[in-house]
């Protein structure tokens, strides 16, 4: 990545209510995706992670969210400080989003090539709309483009509805697209040529993509660099290659070490003990202590910041990661309840 | 072994249309499957959404009857059971869905919801239905003393699935069909609920489970056997090492392909199938899969594949599963 990142967030916060001491689902986080660049957001449920996408966004499935501290700079220009329609305009033409379930994002009484053209329209784009929407269901690989046009939702499949809405969201050509578990409702095979789609769109078209996922798999698959989170928080970031190679934040090595390959039997199945933390009891000093069979007294009472490590890429948020212990974080750890 | 469950031929046709323009067609979601699971076997059962793993489920469970064919328990026809023998067959034989939560009703707590097995199932009463409740909750993980007086929507996906294999269990069964019982859950959740199945089988060794899953790697995690389904039809089967390391048939190593790795720089992400899994109103002749198949030959569209069996244990529905077993992984 050279130069400056095509988006570049920076401490952001979203918030749940009103009241100053409202729950944070995001609290402090800080990312950037360069041109190009494949980036990948992992955690699990609850983690933040969507919220995250949807602040960047500035979509909220609920009125109640709202960014309470932080910028996302897109291009150089921050969208937090936009007004409503300003930010409207920015959809779709700087950044497009999917998500996981393609079938709630299409209306079932309209063709599928008219809900594509609909995104160009909005933006006075009618002249020729039809023959750019054609364009795009081709380049997604959609079969028959002219003809997968003109049908219905319920005639495609799943597969086929997740590309139709990939068409719509990169219709006016926005350099950033952000993909919310856009496969987890997929069968495997759909989803391996759905993450080969993207893969293709950033070779041809530069595209840079924000993927957010619970699945390592996809990770390893087509990312270039991720972030993990945990409870609101960046624990660890790095490049795909390294986090995997050596992982640091004993909640990733967590995570690692409970996915599932298909290659190895695995003798034991392990979980990380415990849950996410319910967000309006937070655990104080580090989040993941009451899950981390390395936690000392700091972990419980100061909260380790994202640190750069020496003679290491990438970033941990963990007071023990450096110490030859955690390397080890899990090995006694059994499956518990 | 005598199996425990046993499908002879099973097809199961459904009318689909017949609207006031379009004539009825019949649906073939299972086409001819015959297979066996041994008492204290895990099974698993793969393929896309649509190749009729789900219809089979539940064909076995007597959740729908075939059109032709017969599964047989303890080598009796199930559609012919009645009475007594019915009841045993339903105490016997359980199921775990995948989203337990919409399994439950929604106005009775778990507690109560556990105590209708109970009752009707293995006969207890009174005191002893809350105690056994509660031992059941404890088994699967859950404090008792928190989750007997919960209702279903307080709690999260992964201890509502615990708590459907625990209902599952309630009844002391023999056989258990999981559909995707993980399908729905994080990652970090899915160990737990697949290494309580695991826990389970190893207390009552008698136990047999059909696992019905999409993901790979947990067929990995908990099977001896697996069989994979397209279209309506099992086109290949055998021991799990076995087959996942050497695949016969181009659909398997198509499903193998498409899992993702957790390791960056293993492997490039080819798409080796053509399009989608077609209607099961349109079974394609000869090879069912030859639509799809980067493989497929002229014998392909005019014959069906007889069954070519392997001394490892695999056999495989393919014109050229002998070819295909010595393709290395990395083989477009």
């Amino acid at each position: 990545m050279t130069g400056q990142p095509l988006l570049d967030v920076r401490d952001l916060a979203v918030a749940i209510g009103r009241q100053a001491d409202a729950p944070r689902v995001v609290d402090g986080v800080s990312l950037t995706v360069g041109r190009g660049e494949i980036v990948g957001l992992v955690g699990e449920s609850g983690c933040g992670k969507s919220m995250s996408a949807f602040a960047i966004a500035g979509l909220f499935p609920t009125p109640a969210a709202r960014v309470v501290q932080g910028s996302v700079l897109l291009a150089g220009r921050d969208l937090t400080t936009l007004d409503a329609r300003a930010r409207r305009a920015t959809l779709g033409k700087d950044l497009g989003m999917v998500f996981q379930d393609p079938s709630s994002f299409l209306d079932p009484l309209m063709r599928v090539g008219d809900q594509v053209a609909e995104s160009l329209r909005v933006r006075g784009q009618n002249s020729g709309a039809w023959t750019r929407v054609v364009e795009l269901l081709a380049l997604m690989e959609l079969p028959e483009p002219r003809e997968t046009a003109r049908r219905y939702p319920h005639e495609l499949s799943g597969g086929q509805r997740q590309r139709v809405l990939i068409a719509a969201a990169l219709a006016l050509q926005p350099s950033l697209l952000i993909a919310d578990e856009p496969t987890t409702a997929l069968d495997t095979t759909v989803q391996a040529s759905i993450l080969d789609l993207l893969l293709k769109l950033r070779r041809t078209l530069q595209l840079s993509v924000l993927l957010i996922t619970h699945d390592l798999g996809v990770i390893a698959e087509t990312c270039d660099r991720v972030y993990v989170m945990y409870a609101g928080r960046v624990v660890e970031t790095n490049t795909t290659e390294q986090l995997f190679r050596a992982p640091r934040h004993p909640y990733t090595r967590g995570l690692l070490r409970g996915t599932l390959a298909v290659e190895t039997q695995t003798a034991d199945l392990f979980s990380i003990p415990g849950t996410v933390p319910d967000l309006r009891h937070m655990p104080s000093g580090c989040r993941f202590h009451p899950r981390c069979p390395l936690a000392i007294e700091v972990c419980v009472t100061r909260d380790p910041p994202l640190t750069a490590r020496r003679d290491l890429s990438g970033a941990d948020a963990c007071w023990r990661a450096q110490e030859p212990a955690a390397a080890h974080v899990w090995e006694d750890v059994t499956w518990s309840r | 072994m005598e199996p425990l469950i046993e499908v002879e031929h099973v097809s199961r046709l459904f009318r689909t249309g017949g609207g006031w323009l379009r004539g009825a067609r019949d649906l073939r979601a299972v086409d001819d499957v015959s297979l066996a699971i041994a008492p204290g076997s895990t099974v698993a059962l793969v393929g896309e959404s649509g190749s009729g793993k789900s219809t089979l489920g539940r064909l076995l469970l007597r959740l729908v009857p075939p059109s032709s064919g017969a599964v047989r328990y303890r080598g009796r026809d199930v559609a012919s059971l009645r009475g007594e023998d019915w009841r045993s067959f339903r105490r016997e034989v359980q199921v775990v869905f995948q989203d337990s939560g919409a399994a439950f009703n929604a106005r009775k707590t778990i507690g109560a919801s556990l105590q209708v097995p109970l009752r009707y199932n293995v006969g207890l009463r009174g005191r002893q239905l809350r105690e056994r409740a509660a031992a059941l909750l404890d088994q699967v993980g859950l404090d008792p003393a928190v989750y007997l007086d919960r209702y279903p929507h307080e709690l999260s996906g992964g201890q509502r699935q615990r708590v459907g294999v625990a209902r599952a269990m309630a009844s002391e069964p023999q056989f258990v069909v999981a559909d995707e019982p993980v399908s729905a859950l994080d990652v970090s959740v899915r160990a737990h609920v697949l290494q309580l199945l695991r826990d389970l089988q190893r207390q009552s060794p008698e136990l047999a489970y059909l696992f019905i899953t999409h993901d790979l790697g947990v067929v990995r995690a908990v099977a001896d056997q697996v069989q994979v389904m397209y279209l309506g039809a099992i086109v290949e089967r055998g021991p799990v090492a076995a087959l996942f390391g050497a695949p016969g048939h181009p659909y398997t190593r198509a499903l193998l392909a498409a899992t993702p790795v957790p390791e960056p720089g293993r492997r490039k992400l080819t798409t080796a199938l053509r399009g989608d899994i077609p209607t099961a109103t349109d079974v394609p002749g000869g090879c069912r899969f030859h639509t799809r198949c980067p493989l497929a030959q002229a014998v392909c569209r005019e014959t069906s594949p007889p069954w070519v069996a392997f001394d490892d244990g695999v056999e495989s529905a393919c014109h050229f599963a002998t070819d295909v077993r010595h393709l290395s992984p990395a083989d477009g």
